[in-house]
Protein backbone atom coordinates (compact mmCIF):
# COMPACT_ATOMS: atom_id res chain seq x y z
CA UNK A 1 0.00 0.00 0.00
CA UNK A 2 1.18 3.71 -0.97
CA UNK A 3 0.17 7.08 0.17
CA UNK A 4 0.15 9.50 -2.73
CA UNK A 5 -0.50 13.04 -2.37
CA UNK A 6 -0.92 14.98 -5.75
CA UNK A 7 -1.51 18.65 -6.33
CA UNK A 8 -2.08 19.34 -2.76
CA UNK A 9 -3.00 23.83 -2.15
CA UNK A 10 -4.05 25.18 0.96
CA UNK A 11 -3.60 28.56 1.65
CA UNK A 12 -5.24 29.97 4.97
CA UNK A 13 -7.87 32.95 5.65
CA UNK A 14 -4.68 35.09 6.52
CA UNK A 15 -3.27 34.96 3.75
CA UNK A 16 -0.22 32.20 4.57
CA UNK A 17 0.16 29.38 2.05
CA UNK A 18 0.62 26.30 3.90
CA UNK A 19 1.02 24.37 1.16
CA UNK A 20 2.12 25.22 -2.10
CA UNK A 21 1.46 21.86 -5.01
CA UNK A 22 2.62 19.15 -2.59
CA UNK A 23 3.23 15.91 -4.43
CA UNK A 24 5.14 12.88 -2.75
CA UNK A 25 4.59 9.05 -2.66
CA UNK A 26 4.82 7.44 0.65
CA UNK A 27 5.78 3.74 0.96
CA UNK A 28 5.34 1.21 3.52
CA UNK A 29 8.32 1.58 6.48
CA UNK A 30 9.36 4.85 8.37
CA UNK A 31 9.15 7.81 5.71
CA UNK A 32 10.74 11.44 7.70
CA UNK A 33 8.99 14.43 6.74
CA UNK A 34 12.36 17.17 7.38
CA UNK A 35 11.47 20.85 8.28
CA UNK A 36 11.77 23.79 10.18
CA UNK A 37 9.22 25.01 12.37
CA UNK A 38 6.25 26.82 10.29
CA UNK A 39 7.02 25.18 7.27
CA UNK A 40 3.87 23.84 7.10
CA UNK A 41 4.13 20.17 8.52
CA UNK A 42 1.41 20.12 10.87
CA UNK A 43 -0.96 21.54 7.78
CA UNK A 44 -0.24 18.65 6.01
CA UNK A 45 -0.31 16.03 8.77
CA UNK A 46 -3.53 17.07 10.44
CA UNK A 47 -4.88 16.82 6.35
CA UNK A 48 -4.10 13.32 6.13
CA UNK A 49 -5.82 12.74 9.29
CA UNK A 50 -8.86 14.10 7.59
CA UNK A 51 -9.11 16.69 10.33
CA UNK A 52 -8.46 20.06 8.09
CA UNK A 53 -9.69 20.45 4.42
CA UNK A 54 -6.91 21.29 1.39
CA UNK A 55 -7.90 24.16 -1.21
CA UNK A 56 -7.34 21.09 -3.98
CA UNK A 57 -5.31 18.11 -4.95
CA UNK A 58 -5.69 14.77 -3.72
CA UNK A 59 -4.38 12.02 -1.24
CA UNK A 60 -5.17 8.17 -1.65
CA UNK A 61 -4.14 5.04 0.39
CA UNK A 62 -4.20 2.59 -1.85
CA UNK A 63 -7.58 2.67 -3.40
CA UNK A 64 -9.24 4.93 0.10
CA UNK A 65 -9.75 8.56 -1.03
CA UNK A 66 -8.62 10.48 2.23
CA UNK A 67 -10.30 13.32 1.27
CA UNK A 68 -13.48 11.71 0.77
CA UNK A 69 -13.90 8.55 2.73
CA UNK A 70 -12.60 9.82 5.90
CA UNK A 71 -14.56 6.96 7.84
CA UNK A 72 -12.20 4.38 6.20
CA UNK A 73 -9.70 6.50 6.59
CA UNK A 74 -10.21 6.61 10.76
CA UNK A 75 -10.48 3.12 10.65
CA UNK A 76 -7.32 2.60 9.67
CA UNK A 77 -5.71 5.68 11.00
CA UNK A 78 -2.84 6.24 14.08
CA UNK A 79 -2.41 9.72 14.62
CA UNK A 80 -0.31 11.39 17.14
CA UNK A 81 -0.62 14.97 17.12
CA UNK A 82 1.79 17.84 17.72
CA UNK A 83 0.91 18.79 21.19
CA UNK A 84 -2.04 17.27 21.67
CA UNK A 85 -3.40 17.00 25.29
CA UNK A 86 -5.43 14.88 27.75
CA UNK A 87 -7.81 14.95 30.09
CA UNK A 88 -5.98 15.43 33.90
CA UNK A 89 -8.06 13.83 35.84
CA UNK A 90 -8.32 10.33 34.13
CA UNK A 91 -5.83 7.53 34.65
CA UNK A 92 -3.46 6.19 31.55
CA UNK A 93 -5.78 3.00 31.44
CA UNK A 94 -9.23 4.69 31.56
CA UNK A 95 -8.47 7.21 28.39
CA UNK A 96 -6.76 4.75 26.15
CA UNK A 97 -9.99 2.02 27.22
CA UNK A 98 -12.44 5.33 26.19
CA UNK A 99 -10.49 5.79 22.85
CA UNK A 100 -10.01 1.88 22.14
CA UNK A 101 -13.87 2.30 21.92
CA UNK A 102 -14.01 4.97 20.18
CA UNK A 103 -11.47 3.19 17.14
CA UNK A 104 -13.99 0.87 16.93
CA UNK A 105 -12.59 -2.43 19.34
CA UNK A 106 -15.82 -3.37 20.80
CA UNK A 107 -15.39 -6.88 21.97
CA UNK A 108 -14.46 -6.43 25.69
CA UNK A 109 -12.22 -9.27 26.31
CA UNK A 110 -10.07 -7.78 22.85
CA UNK A 111 -9.97 -4.47 23.82
CA UNK A 112 -8.60 -5.25 27.60
CA UNK A 113 -5.72 -7.65 25.76
CA UNK A 114 -4.75 -4.55 23.35
CA UNK A 115 -4.93 -1.94 25.58
CA UNK A 116 -3.03 -3.61 28.48
CA UNK A 117 -0.49 -4.79 25.55
CA UNK A 118 0.18 -1.03 24.20
CA UNK A 119 0.44 -0.50 28.23
CA UNK A 120 3.34 -3.12 28.55
CA UNK A 121 4.71 -1.80 25.45
CA UNK A 122 5.13 2.01 26.04
CA UNK A 123 6.27 1.19 29.49
CA UNK A 124 3.18 2.97 31.17
CA UNK A 125 2.42 -0.24 32.76
CA UNK A 126 3.10 0.83 36.47
CA UNK A 127 1.89 4.22 35.95
CA UNK A 128 -1.37 3.09 34.22
CA UNK A 129 -3.83 3.83 37.13
CA UNK A 130 -2.40 7.52 37.74
CA UNK A 131 -4.28 10.47 36.29
CA UNK A 132 -2.62 11.95 33.15
CA UNK A 133 -2.57 15.07 34.79
CA UNK A 134 0.59 14.15 36.81
CA UNK A 135 2.33 12.24 33.68
CA UNK A 136 6.06 13.89 32.63
CA UNK A 137 6.22 14.81 28.78
CA UNK A 138 7.90 11.95 27.81
CA UNK A 139 5.07 9.81 29.55
CA UNK A 140 2.66 11.83 27.72
CA UNK A 141 4.27 11.53 24.58
CA UNK A 142 4.17 7.34 24.60
CA UNK A 143 0.68 7.70 25.79
CA UNK A 144 0.28 9.61 22.58
CA UNK A 145 1.75 6.60 20.47
CA UNK A 146 -0.17 3.98 22.80
CA UNK A 147 -3.32 5.44 21.57
CA UNK A 148 -1.96 6.01 17.89
CA UNK A 149 -1.31 2.11 17.76
CA UNK A 150 -4.88 1.23 18.68
CA UNK A 151 -6.87 -1.21 16.15
CA UNK A 152 -3.96 -2.08 14.15
CA UNK A 153 -3.63 0.91 11.69
CA UNK A 154 -1.86 0.65 8.83
CA UNK A 155 -1.26 4.49 8.23
CA UNK A 156 0.70 6.02 11.09
CA UNK A 157 1.44 9.65 11.17
CA UNK A 158 3.62 11.18 13.92
CA UNK A 159 3.82 15.02 14.16
CA UNK A 160 6.87 15.73 16.30
CA UNK A 161 7.04 13.67 18.84
CA UNK A 162 10.41 13.88 19.98
CA UNK A 163 9.99 17.99 20.49
CA UNK A 164 10.77 18.58 23.90
CA UNK A 165 11.89 15.47 25.72
CA UNK A 166 15.37 15.13 27.20
CA UNK A 167 17.70 12.64 25.36
CA UNK A 168 16.92 9.87 27.71
CA UNK A 169 12.91 9.83 27.05
CA UNK A 170 14.06 10.09 23.09
CA UNK A 171 15.51 7.47 22.69
CA UNK A 172 13.47 5.54 24.77
CA UNK A 173 10.95 7.15 22.12
CA UNK A 174 12.71 6.50 19.16
CA UNK A 175 12.99 2.64 19.97
CA UNK A 176 9.25 2.49 20.05
CA UNK A 177 9.22 4.45 16.85
CA UNK A 178 11.42 1.80 15.63
CA UNK A 179 9.58 -1.42 15.86
CA UNK A 180 6.56 -0.13 14.23
CA UNK A 181 5.66 -3.04 11.30
CA UNK A 182 7.52 -2.92 8.46
CA UNK A 183 4.32 -3.44 6.62
CA UNK A 184 2.66 0.25 8.04
CA UNK A 185 2.82 3.33 5.95
CA UNK A 186 4.44 5.59 9.48
CA UNK A 187 5.15 9.61 8.62
CA UNK A 188 7.71 10.91 11.28
CA UNK A 189 7.23 14.81 10.71
CA UNK A 190 10.12 16.05 12.94
CA UNK A 191 12.60 19.44 12.80
CA UNK A 192 15.08 17.51 13.65
CA UNK A 193 17.77 16.15 11.58
CA UNK A 194 18.89 13.14 13.99
CA UNK A 195 15.26 11.51 14.29
CA UNK A 196 15.16 10.96 10.35
CA UNK A 197 18.51 9.76 10.86
CA UNK A 198 18.60 7.09 12.90
CA UNK A 199 15.03 5.95 11.95
CA UNK A 200 13.91 6.51 8.09
CA UNK A 201 14.73 4.88 4.87
CA UNK A 202 12.64 7.41 3.13
CA UNK A 203 12.60 11.19 3.88
CA UNK A 204 11.91 14.21 2.18
CA UNK A 205 12.65 17.82 3.13
CA UNK A 206 9.80 20.27 3.79
CA UNK A 207 10.03 24.18 3.76
CA UNK A 208 7.55 27.15 3.48
CA UNK A 209 5.03 24.59 2.07
CA UNK A 210 6.90 22.95 -0.45
CA UNK A 211 8.46 20.01 -1.08
CA UNK A 212 12.72 20.55 -1.47
CA UNK A 213 13.82 17.05 -2.00
CA UNK A 214 12.39 13.77 -2.19
CA UNK A 215 14.13 10.39 -1.61
CA UNK A 216 16.70 8.13 0.59
CA UNK A 217 19.04 9.77 3.16
CA UNK A 218 21.99 7.91 0.90
CA UNK A 219 20.82 9.89 -2.48
CA UNK A 220 20.49 12.89 -0.59
CA UNK A 221 24.13 12.22 0.51
CA UNK A 222 25.40 11.71 -2.68
CA UNK A 223 23.87 14.99 -3.92
CA UNK A 224 26.21 16.97 -1.71
CA UNK A 225 29.43 14.79 -1.89
CA UNK A 226 32.38 16.52 -1.83
CA UNK A 227 30.36 20.05 -2.23
CA UNK A 228 30.24 20.99 1.66
CA UNK A 229 33.81 23.41 2.60
CA UNK A 230 34.18 24.39 6.59
CA UNK A 231 35.81 26.61 8.44
CA UNK A 232 36.34 28.50 11.39
CA UNK A 233 36.27 32.57 11.40
CA UNK A 234 36.23 35.35 13.44
CA UNK A 235 33.17 37.12 14.72
CA UNK A 236 33.39 40.28 12.70
CA UNK A 237 34.34 38.26 9.13
CA UNK A 238 30.81 36.48 9.40
CA UNK A 239 28.72 39.43 7.19
CA UNK A 240 31.78 39.24 4.42
CA UNK A 241 31.54 35.40 4.46
CA UNK A 242 27.83 35.46 3.75
CA UNK A 243 27.95 38.12 0.88
CA UNK A 244 30.90 36.25 -0.92
CA UNK A 245 29.94 32.26 -0.23
CA UNK A 246 26.65 30.48 0.15
CA UNK A 247 26.76 30.02 4.02
CA UNK A 248 24.72 27.07 4.55
CA UNK A 249 24.81 26.97 8.18
CA UNK A 250 26.67 28.44 11.08
CA UNK A 251 27.40 27.07 14.45
CA UNK A 252 29.53 28.72 17.44
CA UNK A 253 32.58 26.58 18.89
CA UNK A 254 33.99 27.92 21.71
CA UNK A 255 32.89 31.37 21.01
CA UNK A 256 34.09 31.42 17.49
CA UNK A 257 31.54 30.72 14.43
CA UNK A 258 32.49 27.99 12.29
CA UNK A 259 30.59 27.76 8.90
CA UNK A 260 29.97 25.38 6.25
CA UNK A 261 29.32 26.64 2.77
CA UNK A 262 28.48 24.96 -0.49
CA UNK A 263 30.70 24.80 -3.49
CA UNK A 264 32.31 23.12 -6.55
CA UNK A 265 35.49 23.35 -5.06
CA UNK A 266 37.30 24.60 -2.41
CA UNK A 267 36.02 28.38 -2.04
CA UNK A 268 39.80 30.66 -1.99
CA UNK A 269 41.65 27.53 -0.76
CA UNK A 270 41.32 28.26 3.19
CA UNK A 271 38.47 26.09 3.62
CA UNK A 272 38.74 22.28 4.25
CA UNK A 273 36.52 19.29 3.01
CA UNK A 274 34.22 17.65 5.13
CA UNK A 275 32.16 14.65 4.89
CA UNK A 276 28.40 16.08 4.44
CA UNK A 277 26.08 14.88 6.99
CA UNK A 278 22.09 14.71 6.72
CA UNK A 279 22.00 18.07 8.28
CA UNK A 280 24.24 19.88 5.46
CA UNK A 281 21.50 18.20 3.29
CA UNK A 282 18.78 19.99 5.47
CA UNK A 283 20.66 23.61 5.64
CA UNK A 284 21.59 23.41 1.88
CA UNK A 285 18.16 22.76 0.41
CA UNK A 286 16.18 25.07 2.55
CA UNK A 287 19.50 27.94 1.62
CA UNK A 288 18.97 27.08 -1.96
CA UNK A 289 15.28 27.91 -1.95
CA UNK A 290 15.66 31.27 -0.10
CA UNK B 1 -20.70 4.10 20.32
CA UNK B 2 -23.40 6.39 21.73
CA UNK B 3 -23.41 4.16 24.83
CA UNK B 4 -19.37 4.63 25.51
CA UNK B 5 -19.61 7.86 25.38
CA UNK B 6 -22.71 8.15 27.54
CA UNK B 7 -20.48 5.95 29.82
CA UNK B 8 -17.55 7.74 29.77
CA UNK B 9 -19.21 10.93 30.03
CA UNK B 10 -20.76 10.14 33.56
CA UNK B 11 -17.90 8.43 34.43
CA UNK B 12 -16.03 11.31 33.97
CA UNK B 13 -18.59 13.63 35.99
CA UNK B 14 -18.44 10.88 39.08
CA UNK B 15 -14.94 11.55 40.08
CA UNK B 16 -15.41 15.68 39.94
CA UNK B 17 -15.67 17.01 43.32
CA UNK B 18 -17.42 19.23 41.11
CA UNK B 19 -20.39 17.15 41.20
CA UNK B 20 -21.09 16.70 45.01
CA UNK B 21 -20.52 20.17 45.54
CA UNK B 22 -23.42 21.07 43.41
CA UNK B 23 -25.79 18.68 44.95
CA UNK B 24 -24.94 19.67 48.54
CA UNK B 25 -25.50 23.07 48.08
CA UNK B 26 -28.79 22.79 46.30
CA UNK B 27 -29.58 20.49 48.98
CA UNK B 28 -28.31 22.82 51.94
CA UNK B 29 -30.38 25.82 50.03
CA UNK B 30 -33.74 23.84 49.92
CA UNK B 31 -33.23 21.94 53.37
CA UNK B 32 -33.11 25.61 55.06
CA UNK B 33 -35.77 26.69 53.50
CA UNK B 34 -38.45 24.34 54.11
CA UNK B 35 -37.10 23.98 57.72
CA UNK B 36 -36.05 27.51 58.52
CA UNK B 37 -37.89 31.26 59.00
CA UNK B 38 -34.82 32.88 57.12
CA UNK B 39 -34.71 30.96 53.73
CA UNK B 40 -37.98 31.44 51.59
CA UNK B 41 -38.59 29.91 47.92
CA UNK B 42 -41.50 31.26 45.76
CA UNK B 43 -42.86 32.69 48.92
CA UNK B 44 -46.69 31.67 48.39
CA UNK B 45 -47.22 29.60 51.18
CA UNK B 46 -48.06 30.49 54.00
CA UNK B 47 -52.11 31.24 55.61
CA UNK B 48 -54.41 28.61 54.28
CA UNK B 49 -52.22 27.59 51.81
CA UNK B 50 -50.30 24.55 53.52
CA UNK B 51 -46.16 24.53 52.85
CA UNK B 52 -46.35 21.01 51.87
CA UNK B 53 -49.01 21.57 49.44
CA UNK B 54 -48.78 20.06 45.78
CA UNK B 55 -49.25 23.47 44.66
CA UNK B 56 -45.98 24.74 46.46
CA UNK B 57 -43.85 22.42 46.01
CA UNK B 58 -44.22 22.36 42.33
CA UNK B 59 -43.69 26.79 42.32
CA UNK B 60 -40.82 25.71 44.90
CA UNK B 61 -39.56 23.13 42.11
CA UNK B 62 -39.85 25.33 39.60
CA UNK B 63 -38.06 28.40 41.27
CA UNK B 64 -35.03 26.16 42.07
CA UNK B 65 -34.42 26.01 38.10
CA UNK B 66 -33.25 29.47 38.12
CA UNK B 67 -31.08 29.27 40.58
CA UNK B 68 -29.89 26.13 38.59
CA UNK B 69 -28.56 27.71 35.69
CA UNK B 70 -26.00 28.71 36.69
CA UNK B 71 -24.83 25.15 37.46
CA UNK B 72 -26.63 23.83 34.40
CA UNK B 73 -24.01 25.94 32.43
CA UNK B 74 -20.89 24.89 34.35
CA UNK B 75 -22.10 21.38 33.15
CA UNK B 76 -23.72 21.39 30.10
CA UNK B 77 -21.21 24.19 28.58
CA UNK B 78 -18.06 22.09 28.97
CA UNK B 79 -19.73 18.71 27.71
CA UNK B 80 -17.86 19.51 24.45
CA UNK B 81 -15.57 22.28 25.06
CA UNK B 82 -13.64 20.24 27.57
CA UNK B 83 -11.91 18.71 24.19
CA UNK B 84 -10.50 22.17 22.98
CA UNK B 85 -9.69 23.39 26.86
CA UNK B 86 -7.47 20.47 27.44
CA UNK B 87 -6.90 20.05 23.20
CA UNK B 88 -7.68 16.52 23.03
CA UNK B 89 -9.46 17.20 20.24
CA UNK B 90 -7.49 15.74 17.32
CA UNK B 91 -6.79 12.61 19.17
CA UNK B 92 -11.10 12.64 19.57
CA UNK B 93 -11.95 13.61 16.21
CA UNK B 94 -9.56 11.40 14.24
CA UNK B 95 -10.96 8.36 15.93
CA UNK B 96 -14.32 6.50 14.01
CA UNK B 97 -16.58 8.08 16.21
CA UNK B 98 -19.38 9.88 14.56
CA UNK B 99 -20.58 13.35 14.99
CA UNK B 100 -24.41 12.50 15.85
CA UNK B 101 -22.53 9.98 18.26
CA UNK B 102 -20.15 12.59 19.77
CA UNK B 103 -22.61 15.10 20.06
CA UNK B 104 -25.83 13.39 21.49
CA UNK B 105 -23.42 11.09 23.77
CA UNK B 106 -21.69 14.47 25.35
CA UNK B 107 -25.25 15.68 25.43
CA UNK B 108 -27.22 13.05 27.29
CA UNK B 109 -24.02 12.14 29.26
CA UNK B 110 -24.03 15.51 31.08
CA UNK B 111 -28.05 15.65 30.83
CA UNK B 112 -28.34 12.70 33.05
CA UNK B 113 -25.51 14.01 35.58
CA UNK B 114 -27.68 17.30 35.29
CA UNK B 115 -31.05 15.83 36.57
CA UNK B 116 -28.97 13.36 39.23
CA UNK B 117 -28.08 16.85 40.91
CA UNK B 118 -31.57 18.85 40.52
CA UNK B 119 -32.43 15.71 42.94
CA UNK B 120 -31.20 17.00 45.43
CA UNK B 121 -34.06 19.55 45.56
CA UNK B 122 -37.02 17.15 46.04
CA UNK B 123 -34.66 14.88 48.42
CA UNK B 124 -34.48 18.48 50.54
CA UNK B 125 -38.35 18.94 50.42
CA UNK B 126 -39.35 15.34 51.38
CA UNK B 127 -36.68 15.09 54.20
CA UNK B 128 -37.06 19.03 55.43
CA UNK B 129 -41.24 18.41 55.00
CA UNK B 130 -40.46 15.00 57.17
CA UNK B 131 -37.99 16.16 60.32
CA UNK B 132 -38.57 19.91 60.14
CA UNK B 133 -40.57 19.34 63.89
CA UNK B 134 -37.63 17.80 65.42
CA UNK B 135 -35.32 19.92 64.66
CA UNK B 136 -33.35 22.38 67.47
CA UNK B 137 -34.61 25.28 65.67
CA UNK B 138 -38.05 26.01 64.82
CA UNK B 139 -39.58 26.01 61.14
CA UNK B 140 -42.46 28.47 60.26
CA UNK B 141 -44.99 25.86 60.18
CA UNK B 142 -44.58 24.40 63.73
CA UNK B 143 -47.24 24.86 65.25
CA UNK B 144 -49.61 24.05 61.70
CA UNK B 145 -51.40 21.03 60.64
CA UNK B 146 -49.63 19.78 57.67
CA UNK B 147 -50.81 17.72 54.85
CA UNK B 148 -50.22 13.83 55.07
CA UNK B 149 -47.06 13.01 52.79
CA UNK B 150 -47.77 11.86 49.80
CA UNK B 151 -44.62 11.17 47.72
CA UNK B 152 -45.99 12.65 44.15
CA UNK B 153 -46.50 15.76 45.43
CA UNK B 154 -42.58 15.85 45.06
CA UNK B 155 -42.21 13.95 42.42
CA UNK B 156 -44.34 15.18 39.98
CA UNK B 157 -43.48 18.61 39.39
CA UNK B 158 -39.58 17.45 39.53
CA UNK B 159 -40.36 15.63 36.19
CA UNK B 160 -43.17 17.74 34.49
CA UNK B 161 -41.54 20.97 35.34
CA UNK B 162 -37.91 20.38 36.53
CA UNK B 163 -36.62 17.86 33.54
CA UNK B 164 -38.26 19.83 30.62
CA UNK B 165 -36.55 22.93 32.29
CA UNK B 166 -33.48 21.07 32.72
CA UNK B 167 -33.54 19.90 29.04
CA UNK B 168 -34.70 23.49 27.39
CA UNK B 169 -31.33 24.65 29.91
CA UNK B 170 -29.19 21.77 28.85
CA UNK B 171 -30.00 22.60 24.80
CA UNK B 172 -28.87 26.26 25.48
CA UNK B 173 -26.03 26.13 27.44
CA UNK B 174 -24.53 22.77 25.08
CA UNK B 175 -25.02 24.61 21.94
CA UNK B 176 -23.78 27.88 23.24
CA UNK B 177 -20.48 25.70 24.64
CA UNK B 178 -20.07 23.62 21.56
CA UNK B 179 -20.56 26.60 18.50
CA UNK B 180 -18.40 29.12 20.72
CA UNK B 181 -16.19 27.08 21.94
CA UNK B 182 -15.11 29.83 24.64
CA UNK B 183 -14.50 29.28 28.30
CA UNK B 184 -15.84 33.11 28.84
CA UNK B 185 -19.21 31.74 27.41
CA UNK B 186 -19.39 29.11 29.38
CA UNK B 187 -18.92 31.05 32.52
CA UNK B 188 -21.45 34.15 31.67
CA UNK B 189 -24.08 32.38 29.90
CA UNK B 190 -25.75 31.16 33.37
CA UNK B 191 -25.72 34.96 34.01
CA UNK B 192 -26.99 36.59 30.95
CA UNK B 193 -29.81 34.16 30.69
CA UNK B 194 -30.69 35.09 33.94
CA UNK B 195 -30.32 38.39 33.54
CA UNK B 196 -32.61 38.26 30.52
CA UNK B 197 -34.59 36.13 32.29
CA UNK B 198 -35.67 38.74 34.99
CA UNK B 199 -36.12 41.67 32.26
CA UNK B 200 -38.30 39.82 29.92
CA UNK B 201 -40.20 38.75 33.03
CA UNK B 202 -41.33 42.31 33.78
CA UNK B 203 -41.84 43.14 30.22
CA UNK B 204 -44.18 39.85 30.43
CA UNK B 205 -45.85 41.31 33.47
CA UNK B 206 -47.52 44.40 31.41
CA UNK B 207 -48.93 42.22 29.05
CA UNK B 208 -52.77 42.24 28.36
CA UNK B 209 -52.62 39.18 26.51
CA UNK B 210 -52.29 36.12 29.57
CA UNK B 211 -51.83 33.18 26.68
CA UNK B 212 -49.31 34.98 24.78
CA UNK B 213 -47.26 35.82 28.11
CA UNK B 214 -47.53 32.46 29.36
CA UNK B 215 -46.20 30.80 26.15
CA UNK B 216 -43.20 33.37 26.06
CA UNK B 217 -41.68 32.43 29.14
CA UNK B 218 -39.55 29.92 28.85
CA UNK B 219 -39.56 28.36 32.35
CA UNK B 220 -43.47 27.95 32.58
CA UNK B 221 -43.32 29.90 35.98
CA UNK B 222 -45.77 32.66 34.12
CA UNK B 223 -47.86 29.78 32.55
CA UNK B 224 -48.08 28.11 36.08
CA UNK B 225 -49.60 30.78 38.08
CA UNK B 226 -51.82 31.83 35.25
CA UNK B 227 -53.41 28.61 35.03
CA UNK B 228 -54.01 28.42 39.01
CA UNK B 229 -54.47 31.81 38.95
CA UNK B 230 -58.85 31.58 39.90
CA UNK B 231 -57.69 28.24 42.22
CA UNK B 232 -59.19 28.01 45.68
CA UNK B 233 -56.72 27.29 48.66
CA UNK B 234 -58.46 24.13 48.92
CA UNK B 235 -57.92 23.01 45.69
CA UNK B 236 -53.92 24.08 46.14
CA UNK B 237 -53.76 22.15 48.81
CA UNK B 238 -55.03 19.03 47.80
CA UNK B 239 -54.89 19.23 43.86
CA UNK B 240 -51.36 18.10 41.38
CA UNK B 241 -50.90 21.22 39.23
CA UNK B 242 -51.86 18.71 35.67
CA UNK B 243 -49.62 18.93 32.54
CA UNK B 244 -52.77 20.56 31.19
CA UNK B 245 -54.33 23.66 29.23
CA UNK B 246 -51.34 26.50 28.74
CA UNK B 247 -48.74 24.58 30.43
CA UNK B 248 -49.25 21.60 28.18
CA UNK B 249 -48.53 24.01 25.03
CA UNK B 250 -46.01 25.97 27.38
CA UNK B 251 -43.87 23.01 27.27
CA UNK B 252 -44.20 21.37 24.02
CA UNK B 253 -43.33 24.85 22.73
CA UNK B 254 -40.10 25.59 24.65
CA UNK B 255 -39.14 21.56 24.74
CA UNK B 256 -39.59 21.72 20.46
CA UNK B 257 -37.18 24.51 20.66
CA UNK B 258 -34.96 23.36 23.00
CA UNK B 259 -34.72 20.17 20.25
CA UNK B 260 -34.23 22.67 17.46
CA UNK B 261 -31.45 24.21 19.17
CA UNK B 262 -30.10 20.41 19.36
CA UNK B 263 -30.67 19.57 15.87
CA UNK B 264 -29.38 22.98 14.68
CA UNK B 265 -26.10 22.34 16.70
CA UNK B 266 -25.69 19.22 15.00
CA UNK B 267 -25.71 20.52 11.75
CA UNK B 268 -23.46 23.52 12.65
CA UNK B 269 -21.01 21.75 14.44
CA UNK B 270 -17.87 20.95 12.58
CA UNK B 271 -16.21 17.88 13.18
CA UNK B 272 -12.81 19.74 11.71
CA UNK B 273 -9.99 21.29 13.47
Amino acid sequence: MQLTITNLNKTYGNGVQALKDVNITINQGMFGLLGPNGAGKSSLMRTIATLQEPDSGEIFLGNINVLTQKDEIRKTLGYLPQEFGVYPKVSAINLLNHIAVLKGITNATERKNVVEALLQKTNLWDARKKNLGGYSGGMKQRFGIAQALLANPKLIIVDEPTAGLDPAERNRFLNLLSELGENTVVILSTHIVEDVKELCSDMAVFNKGEVLFKGSPEEALKGIAGKVWTKRIKKDELTDYKTNFKVISEKLIAGNPVINVLADQNPDGTFSAIDADLEDVYFSKIFLQS
Amino acid sequence: MLKEIIRFEFFYRKNRPATYIYFGILFLLCFAAVTSKFVTIGGIAGGQIKENSPYNLAFMTIIMTFFFTFIASAIMGVAVLRDFEHKTESLMFSTTMSKFDYLFGRFFGSFIVMILIYCSIWMAFMTGYSIGKFLPWDPSWKEKEMLVFNAWSYLQPFFVWGVSNLFIQGAIFFAAGALSRSTIVIYTQGIILFVLYQVSDTLLSDMDNKTLSAMLDPFGVRAFSIFTEYWTPAQKNSQIVPLGGVLLYNRLVWCGIALLILISTYYSFSFML
